[in-house]
Formats: structure tokens, C-alpha cells, sequence
């Protein structure tokens, strides 16, 4: 599994290459605490390059969305195949996550969160 | 009360000569830890037992406990109707591999150490990928790459593909399952296709472990913190057309069959 981490403004964009399986979780799990521990709590996951997912990814997903949450950041998944986005739908993670189509989708809500953060 | 530790065949023996009751229990299990410091397979030969009490039943439920732990597997070898009723009223007959022999035990524990073997009943000759998969995640990865490249000769119109890749997500989610909770060191895996039905068996040497026992997905609503697990069996149970186990002879035996569909609209995701 290869990470490619970038920023746009204030938005850590994360590439995902590779499967995000039970082998890789704990991987994707660490990229993220390392974020969040270096104060990036705001974190687009462009998941166009993962082309399978299981439960344990998922389960990585949901322990990175409640890492962020915790210190008030966000997580959003963009650009799921259909594969992956059936793991989502069949458990009901995307009525919980936040999962847009696009990155440029996923950017703006990162980037309405952040303004809300700062309003508060 | 004596222990004879003796070999058979390559199994390691421990015999029980008399009743296991509580001064006897926890010597017995210090006994099973000593022997099998360098051995993960064991029978335990209790056919001269005639009484266990509840101490007894315990020390055997450790013994099970202490093999597992280290991915090998005791077989209980009981003859003794009024010990086998304790087994079978705390139900722990469905948590421990007991065997009506010493003869029978072995011939048990054999069969488990030499791993699974998966077929699939019914498919063409030479048209089933098998596969042995080890105690580590990243042989599950090669693993699926093998029942995809197999799907895939045998399937090859794309319209097939949501109906395949939900089996291939059923598959790895069961593979997942045999790696984390069975402590085996191989595990036997056939795939074959029947008419345009896929069946994926897996045989997993160890305890009972029945997957098929209804298994909802974990609930999002709660209001606690949103669950990491307890997805897979579920998402399983969802995908596939029929979820089977069945434990013999000391392995679990699921069979997992999904009818392979044309989907017009495949669908981008989102």
C-alpha cells in the first residue's frame, strides 16, 4: 500500500494506492494517527487507487473518522470504485462517514469544516 | 491418579489414569504444559476415566484453551458414558474435539495436522483452484488473486463482475476469519464453478467455529462510538446465496455458493 500526502490549503490530501485489507489496515490507521498527532486533523482520502476493500479496511476507515473527530477534524472519502462503495453501503458506514463522489467535493467540505471550526 | 506420557505414531499421548476431579485438575493441565512446551498437538487419553467433576471439565477447557493458543489442537479420547454426559450438558462437546477412542483420537488429530482439504463437489474435472493459506494476512492477498484469476477464465463477460466481486469479498472476508480466530497453520481452500454458480470451501482444522449462526451488522445508531468490527460474517451472510458449516472430524467445513448474475448497469460508484 502506497500513500501519496499532500496539501491543498489547509487540507491533508491522502492518495491510496492498493488493496485497503486486513493486511494494510493498520498501515492507513498509522498514516492517519501521524496526521493527527502533527496537528493535521482536517483529511481528504482519495480512494480512486483502491481497487478492494474488506471489513478490516472499513474498520480502519471508522477508527480514522473517530480519531479525527476527537480532536473536533474530519475525515472524507472521495472517489470509491464500486466495489468499495458497496462495503460502505451494505453496512450502512456511508450514512456515517463522510463520502462524497469527487475531490473537489471532498476539499470544499473539508474546507466548510474548517471555517466552521474557526467561527465557533 | 498418574500421567503416562508416551508417543504414537509422532502424536504426543497423555494418559489419565483414573478420574479427573478437582485435586487432580490443575496437575493435569501443568502436566499438558510441560509436554507440549515443544508440541502443539496432543490427545488426551481419558478412557480410564469414570468420573469428572466440574474442576475436571474446567482443566479440560484449558488444556483446548492452551493448545489453540499456540494453533494446535487436543483431542479428548472418552469413553466413559457418565464423563462424556458432563461434556455434552455444559455443551462443551461442541467446543472440544472428543473422540469415542484413543484409536479414534489419533486418527483425529492426524487429519488436522495434515491441514484441510477443500474440494468442490460437483465442479468439472480440473476445474477447481486450490489453495492453502497460512497464519498470515498478506497470504490472503496472493490467495484472492487466485480465485480471481479463475473467476475471470470462467466468467469473462464484464456484466459479471458486481456479481464476482461480492465473492470475492465473501471469500476474503471468510479467509480473514480462518487467519484471526483459528489459530491453524493451514487451511485448505477450493474454488470451483458449477453452471454459473461459484462455491468457494474452506477447511479449517481447530475448534468449532460456526459462521452461519445469524449475524446482523453492527448497529451504527447506537450513540456509542461507531464499531471497527464485527462486519465480516455479516457482509457475508448479505452476499452470498447460501452459507454453510458443518464440523467433522475436528475442522470446520464452510462452503459459501453465489450464483453468478449479468448486471446491465455495473454502476461508477460514488
Amino acid at each position: 500500500m502506497e500513500f501519496n500526502i499532500g496539501m491543498d490549503g489547509d487540507v491533508v490530501v491522502m492518495d491510496i494506492t492498493g488493496d485497503l485489507v486486513a493486511s494494510t489496515a493498520e498501515e492507513f490507521k498509522r498514516q492517519v494517527a501521524k496526521l493527527n498527532d502533527k496537528n493535521f486533523h482536517f483529511i481528504l482520502a482519495d480512494m480512486s487507487k483502491i481497487n478492494f476493500m474488506d471489513s478490516s479496511g472499513l474498520g480502519a476507515c471508522m477508527a480514522a473518522h473517530k480519531s479525527l473527530s476527537e480532536k473536533n477534524g474530519l475525515l472524507v472519502l472521495a472517489k470509491q470504485n464500486e466495489a468499495v462503495a458497496k462495503v460502505f453501503r451494505i453496512t450502512r458506514a456511508d450514512q456515517k462517514l463522510k463520502v462524497v463522489p469527487t475531490k473537489q467535493e471532498g476539499i470544499k467540505a473539508l474546507q466548510d469544516a474548517i471555517v466552521a471550526g474557526r467561527a465557533k | 491418579m498418574r500421567f503416562n506420557v508416551s508417543i504414537d505414531g509422532g502424536i504426543m499421548i497423555l494418559d489419565l489414569r483414573g478420574d479427573l476431579v478437582a485435586n487432580i485438575a490443575d496437575a493435569m493441565v501443568e502436566q499438558v504444559r510441560m509436554v507440549t512446551v515443544k508440541n502443539r498437538y496432543l490427545v488426551l487419553d481419558m478412557t480410564d476415566a469414570h468420573f469428572m467433576d466440574s474442576s475436571g471439565l474446567k482443566a479440560c477447557m484449558q488444556v483446548h484453551a492452551l493448545l489453540m493458543e499456540k494453533g494446535g489442537l487436543a483431542v479428548f479420547a472418552c469413553a466413559n458414558e457418565s464423563v462424556n454426559r458432563v461434556f455434552s450438558m455444559t455443551k462443551a462437546d461442541q467446543k472440544l474435539v472428543l473422540a469415542s477412542s484413543r484409536i479414534a483420537a489419533i486418527k483425529k488429530l492426524n487429519n488436522a495436522m495434515a491441514g484441510g482439504e477443500a474440494d468442490v463437489d460437483g465442479a468439472d474435472a480440473g476445474q477447481v483452484v486450490k489453495i492453502r493459506l497460512g497464519q498470515d494476512f498478506a497470504e490472503i492477498a496472493p490467495a484472492r488473486a487466485a480465485i480471481r484469476e479463475y473467476c475471470e477464465q470462467r466468467f469473462t463477460d464484464p456484466a459479471y463482475r458486481v456479481s464476482l466481486d461480492d465473492f470475492y469479498l465473501a471469500a476474503t472476508e471468510a479467509m480473514n476469519n480462518a487467519v484471526e480466530h483459528s489459530g491453524a497453520k493451514s487451511v485448505g481452500i477450493a474454488v470451483g464453478a458449477v453452471g454459473d454458480m461459484i462455491i468457494f470451501n474452506m477447511v479449517t482444522p481447530g475448534a468449532r467455529f460456526d459462521p452461519t449462526a445469524k449475524r446482523t451488522m453492527p448497529d451504527l445508531d447506537s450513540g456509542a462510538d461507531l464499531p471497527e468490527g464485527g462486519f465480516g460474517l455479516a457482509i457475508i451472510q448479505e452476499l452470498m446465496d447460501s452459507v454453510t458449516h458443518e464440523y467433522r472430524d475436528g475442522k470446520n467445513i464452510l462452503t459459501l455458493k453465489k450464483t453468478i448474475n449479468r448486471h446491465k448497469e455495473a454502476g461508477n460508484g460514488i
